[in-house]
């Protein structure tokens, strides 16, 4: 039973994390970010795309050098 | 999820980024199961698929009602934005690296020849048993191929209301590469993979940004029409990354081909 359990835990690890668990990090920060500027208006609307552009940057940029 | 305007604007780019995932991944899958067929008969190699095909739509169809009746949609949105992100950055980054030239090319031809490869390594079974290594490889193929189309479905279609047109659209298109890979019996390899593999990675980016925003409360100006901005944006910023990518590497860009 144990073995199932870590190998579907083990499944769905690669699916979503993989080699890129900065991403995976880094879109939940995004989305503590999200809630945090919720009431700031048009802010909000630029905030998070910029902080969505950062994100794909930094994982570029890791991929580029691997 | 706004007027009927803007409702349309949603359904038309879910179906554009469901049936563009469905070929980029069926195109991948079928490559899988015309090796194994040819290599290794297609009686286990079709069963194999069948029961892949199956436990997809199973998943689908207790995924969808379930999180449509039982699941809060602001909660909905930010889970499944959240998923989205994670999802379409990962797609979207190795895109960009693929497109400058810092990882290899999506090759089907190339990966068809290695599963051919592999598959005639295989222990050859008795003429009219069950090959179980042909059933294994065409059901994980199928399988986890169909698995991130399943999620684009759901993600796309459960939050916006339309997860039977998200699935219809799948369905379709899976079912055209499929009949076609099935006559022309050969890797389908003049499928722009990669490059379609680039635009529903921003179109991924773009509705998982959009609804996990959404659902954490921000209001987007203009409501639903702020997705075109946001594909804009990320459109753009994934040409420029490229661009600047190709030139710092200081090599042509590869094909856009596939």
């Amino acid at each position: 039973m144990k073995r199932y359990v870590v190998g579907f835990g083990r499944f769905w690890w690669e699916f979503f994390v993989a080699d890129t668990p900065e991403l995976t990090v880094g879109v939940l920060a995004v989305l503590g970010i999200a809630f945090g500027v919720r009431s700031w208006g048009v802010a909000a609307a630029v905030i998070i795309p910029a902080a969505v552009v950062a994100l794909l940057l930094v994982s570029v940029q890791r991929g580029r050098a691997h | 999820m706004g007027t009927d305007g803007e409702g349309t604007v949603s359904i038309g780019f879910l179906l554009v980024a469901v049936i563009t995932a469905s070929v980029v991944e069926m195109v991948e899958a079928m490559t899988i199961i015309l090796a194994s067929g040819i290599t290794r008969g297609w009686r286990s190699t079709l069963e194999g698929t069948a029961v892949a095909l199956v436990a997809l739509a199973a998943i689908v169809a207790v995924l969808g009602p379930a999180l449509v009746n039982f699941v809060p949609i602001h909660l909905l949105r930010v889970v499944v934005g959240t998923l989205l992100l994670i999802f379409g950055l990962q797609w979207l980054r190795k895109a960009v690296l693929r497109a400058s030239g810092y990882k290899s090319l999506h090759d089907e031809a190339g990966i068809y020849a290695a599963e051919v490869k592999a598959l005639s390594k295989a222990p050859a079974v008795i003429r009219g048993r069950r090959d179980p290594v042909a059933f294994a490889v065409s059901f994980k193929g199928v399988f986890l191929e169909g698995l991130e189309v399943i999620v684009i479905v759901i993600s796309f279609g459960v939050p916006a209301g339309h997860v039977g047109i998200a699935a219809a659209g799948a369905v379709g298109a899976a079912l055209v590469v499929g009949v076609v890979g099935l006559v022309l019996a050969k890797p389908l390899a003049g499928v722009p993979e990669n490059s379609m593999k680039l635009v529903v990675a921003v179109m991924l980016v773009t509705f998982g940004a959009f609804w996990m925003g959404e659902g954490a409360g921000i209001e987007w100006p203009g409501a639903d029409l702020f997705i075109l901005v946001l594909l804009a944006l990320f459109s753009v910023v994934s040409f420029i990354i490229i661009r600047l990518m190709v030139r710092a590497k200081g090599v042509a860009p590869p094909v856009a081909r596939t």
